[in-house]
C-alpha cells in the first residue's frame, strides 16, 4: 500500500539520490523486513524453516532422480525384508522395495496433499471470511452460522463422510482435508477484515470509486496476510497428519502409493515380525509436521508487535 | 443464567439441523443405487423398484431428509443397515461403550498430565523445566497418534509383554495403550492452554497479595492461581472430549478395538451408507451436546459470565 508514496515522491521532482534514500528508509520500515529480522532471532523457527525447505527441495528433486514405476512401486520379491545395507540404507519392505526411496517420494505426496488442501481451504476460507467481514449483516450471519455448523462436526468425521460418498480419489481427499479447515480460516480472515475495513486507506479507496471486490482483494487481504500465512503453515502440518491418518485406516491414498500413512498401514500387518518398517515413515511425518509447526510458531511471534522491541 | 441456557439450547437445535443436513446431503450424493446394493446385482427390475419405494428413495430430497430426521427424534431410529438389515441405532449402541471408555480414559490422561505440565511450565517460566516442557509439547503435537500407538505396541506389548497387543473389551488393561497413544495431541493443547492462562493469572495483583500475606507457594499456585486459570482449560477439555469421540476412529484401528470407529470404517468400505450416516451423525450430535454442557458449566463456574446474564 505504501508503494504509492514513493511514486508520488518521484513525481514531485525529487533528485534521484533523495528518491533512493526514501526507498531505503521505506525498506527499513517495510513490514516484511522487520518480520524477517524478528524471525531470524528465533533459532528454532529458522531451523524449522530450513528443514522444511530441504524437504521441499528433496520432494521436487526426487522425481528427477527416481523413476516412479521402477524405483518406487515395482516389487522385487527376492529382496524383501532386507536389513540396513549400502544399497538400501533403510532396508526394504515386504515387497522388496527400497524404504528410503519410498519415504523420500512420500514426502512429495504429503507436501503436495498438504499444500493442495491449504490452497483449497484458503481460497474458500478467504472468500467466505472476507465476504462475511466486509458486508456484515445477513451475509455475515448466514456464512458464519454455516461455518459454526461445519466446525461442530469433528474433522475426521467430515473427511470420512466425504470419502464414503465419493471414494478415495485425490481431488476428493484434498477436499476432505480442506473442508474441515475452511471454517477456521474464514473466521480468521473475517476478524482481520473487520479490523481493517474501517482503516483510512480503505476509505480512500472507496472514495476513488473502487469496486468492493477490488477493495477486498487488493487493499484488505494483502494487509491481513501475516496471520493468514501463520495459520496456513499450521494447516499444512495438520493436513499432513490428517492424510496420513486417513491413509493409515485405508480411506486415504491407497497402496502402493508411498504416502507415509499408507506405508505405515502396509507395515502394520508385519508389525510384530518386522517392526523396523514403521520407523522411517513415522519419523518423516514427525519431522515434517514439527518443522512446519516451529516455522509457523516463529512466524506468529515475529508478526506479533508485542514481541518486537 | 436461565436465559443463557435457553439461548444455547436454541443454538443447539439449529446446529443439530445443520449437522444432520450437511451429512445427509453429502452421503445421499453417493453414487450407486441402495436398492441394488441390498438385493444384489441379480435382482429383477420389479423387486428393485419395489425396494426403492419401500425405502422411500423415489421421494424428493427434502421429504427424505425430514422423514430421516423425524425418525431419529421421534423413534430414535437411524434407519437400517443395507448389509445386515439390523437397525443402525442398535449397531452403533452395541459398540458405543468401547468408544466412550476409550475417549474418557484418553481425555482423563491428557487433562491430568496436561494441566500438571502446564502449571509446572508456567511456575518455572524460562527455566530448563519450562523449555523441556515446551519441547515435549512440540514433539507430541507432531507425533501421529497411530504411529505412537504402533511404537507402544512394539515396546510394551511385544518386547516387554506388560499389556495386551489389541484392545481387549473386557478389562481396562486393553485400553491403557490406546488411551496413551490417543492422548498426546490433546495433552499438547492442554499444556499450552494451561501455561498461557497460568502466566496471565500469575502476574496479577491478587497473586502478589496472596504472597504478601504469607501464603506458601503451593497454596498460591493451586488455590489462587490455578483455580482462576482453569476456566479456559475446562472449555478446551470439553471441546477435546467431543473431538476425541471422532478421533478414536484411527486409534481403534491400531488396537483393533470394536468401537464406533471400526464400525464406521467397515461400513465405508462396504458402502453401507445408513450405518456411516448414523455413526457420523450420532458422534457429531454427541460432540455438540458435550460442548453445550461445557459452555453451561463454564458459565456456572465463571462469575463473570454468570453475572452478565443475571441482570
Amino acid at each position: 500500500m505504501s508503494n504509492t508514496n514513493v511514486n508520488t515522491a518521484a513525481e514531485r521532482n525529487f533528485t534521484a539520490e533523495q528518491v533512493a534514500l526514501m526507498k531505503q528508509q521505506y525498506k527499513k520500515q517495510n513490514q516484511l523486513v522487520a518480520t524477517w529480522r524478528q524471525f531470524k532471532k528465533n533459532k528454532m523457527a529458522v531451523f524449522g524453516l530450513i528443514v522444511f525447505f530441504l524437504m521441499v527441495i528433496v520432494a521436487i528433486s526426487c522425481s528427477f532422480i527416481f523413476d516412479y514405476e521402477t524405483d518406487i512401486v515395482e516389487q522385487h520379491i527376492m529382496e524383501r525384508f532386507q536389513g540396513f545395507s549400502r544399497e538400501h540404507p533403510l532396508g526394504t519392505d515386504q515387497f522388496g522395495r527400497d524404504i528410503l526411496k519410498r519415504v523420500l517420494w512420500g514426502g512429495r505426496v504429503s507436501l503436495f496433499c498438504g499444500l493442495g488442501a491449504v490452497t483449497i481451504s484458503l481460497t474458500f476460507g478467504s472468500i467466505l471470511g472476507a465476504a462475511a467481514g466486509f458486508f456484515g449483516g445477513y451475509v455475515d450471519d448466514v456464512i458464519m452460522r454455516f461455518m459454526d455448523i461445519l466446525l461442530s462436526i469433528p474433522e475426521t468425521l467430515l473427511a470420512i463422510s466425504l470419502v464414503a460418498a465419493f471414494g478415495t480419489s485425490l481431488p476428493v481427499l484434498l477436499c476432505a482435508m480442506a473442508v474441515g479447515q475452511i471454517p477456521k480460516l474464514s473466521r480468521l480472515v473475517r476478524s482481520q477484515v473487520l479490523t481493517l475495513k474501517n482503516e483510512q486507506f480503505v476509505e480512500a479507496a472507496r472514495c476513488c470509486g473502487t469496486k468492493n471486490a477490488r477493495i477486498i482483494f487488493k487493499h484488505i487481504l494483502p494487509n491481513a496476510v501475516g496471520p493468514i500465512i501463520v495459520n496456513c503453515t499450521l494447516t499444512v502440518a495438520r493436513s499432513i497428519l490428517t492424510i496420513a491418518g486417513l491413509s493409515f485406516i485405508g480411506l486415504g491414498l491407497q497402496p502402493p502409493n508411498p504416502e507415509w500413512g499408507a506405508m505405515l498401514s502396509e507395515a502394520k500387518v508385519r508389525l510384530i515380525d518386522y517392526p523396523y518398517l514403521i520407523v522411517a515413515p513415522g519419523i518423516a511425518i514427525i519431522l515434517t509436521v514439527m518443522s512446519l509447526t516451529m516455522a509457523g510458531d516463529g512466524l506468529r511471534d515475529a508478526l506479533d508487535p508485542k514481541m518486537r522491541h | 443464567m436461565g436465559r443463557y441456557i435457553i439461548r444455547r439450547l436454541l443454538q443447539l437445535i439449529f446446529v443439530v439441523f445443520g449437522i444432520s443436513f450437511i451429512l445427509f446431503t453429502i452421503l445421499s450424493l453417493t453414487p450407486g443405487d441402495p436398492a441394488t446394493l441390498i438385493l444384489g446385482e441379480a435382482a429383477t427390475a420389479e423387486s428393485i423398484a419395489a425396494k426403492r419405494a419401500e425405502l422411500g428413495l423415489d421421494d424428493p430430497f427434502f421429504v427424505r431428509y425430514f422423514s430421516y430426521l423425524y425418525n431419529i427424534f421421534a423413534h430414535g431410529d437411524f434407519g437400517n443397515s443395507y448389509r445386515s438389515g439390523m437397525p443402525v441405532f442398535k449397531e452403533v449402541f452395541t459398540r458405543f461403550p468401547n468408544t466412550l471408555k476409550l475417549a474418557l480414559l484418553t481425555i482423563t490422561i491428557s487433562a491430568v498430565l496436561g494441566i500438571l505440565f502446564g502449571v509446572l511450565s508456567a511456575v518455572k517460566q524460562y527455566t530448563w523445566i519450562d523449555n523441556a516442557t515446551l519441547a515435549f509439547t512440540l514433539l507430541i503435537t507432531s507425533v501421529p497418534s497411530f504411529w505412537l500407538g504402533l511404537m507402544l505396541i512394539i515396546l510394551f506389548a511385544v518386547q516387554l509383554g506388560w499389556l495386551p497387543v489389541s484392545g481387549g473389551t473386557d478389562s481396562i488393561r486393553g485400553f491403557i495403550l490406546p488411551a496413551i497413544a490417543g492422548s498426546v495431541g490433546y495433552m499438547a493443547n492442554t499444556i499450552r492452554q494451561t501455561r498461557t492462562s497460568m502466566l496471565d493469572v500469575i502476574h496479577s495483583d491478587y497473586i502478589t497479595m496472596a504472597r504478601a500475606k504469607g501464603c506458601n507457594e503451593k497454596t498460591v499456585t493451586f488455590k489462587h492461581a490455578l483455580r482462576n486459570a482453569l476456566l479456559p482449560v475446562v472449555t478446551l477439555i470439553g471441546i477435546n472430549i467431543g473431538w476425541q469421540l471422532g478421533g478414536t476412529i484411527i486409534i481403534e484401528q491400531v488396537f483393533t478395538i470394536s468401537g464406533i470407529g471400526t464400525l464406521m470404517i467397515t461400513s465405508v468400505r462396504s458402502k453401507d451408507i445408513p450405518v456411516v450416516l448414523g455413526c457420523v451423525t450420532f458422534v457429531a450430535l454427541l460432540a455438540s451436546l458435550i460442548n453445550l454442557a461445557t459452555d453451561i458449566l463454564y458459565a456456572y463456574i465463571d462469575p463473570r459470565v454468570k453475572s452478565s446474564y443475571t441482570k
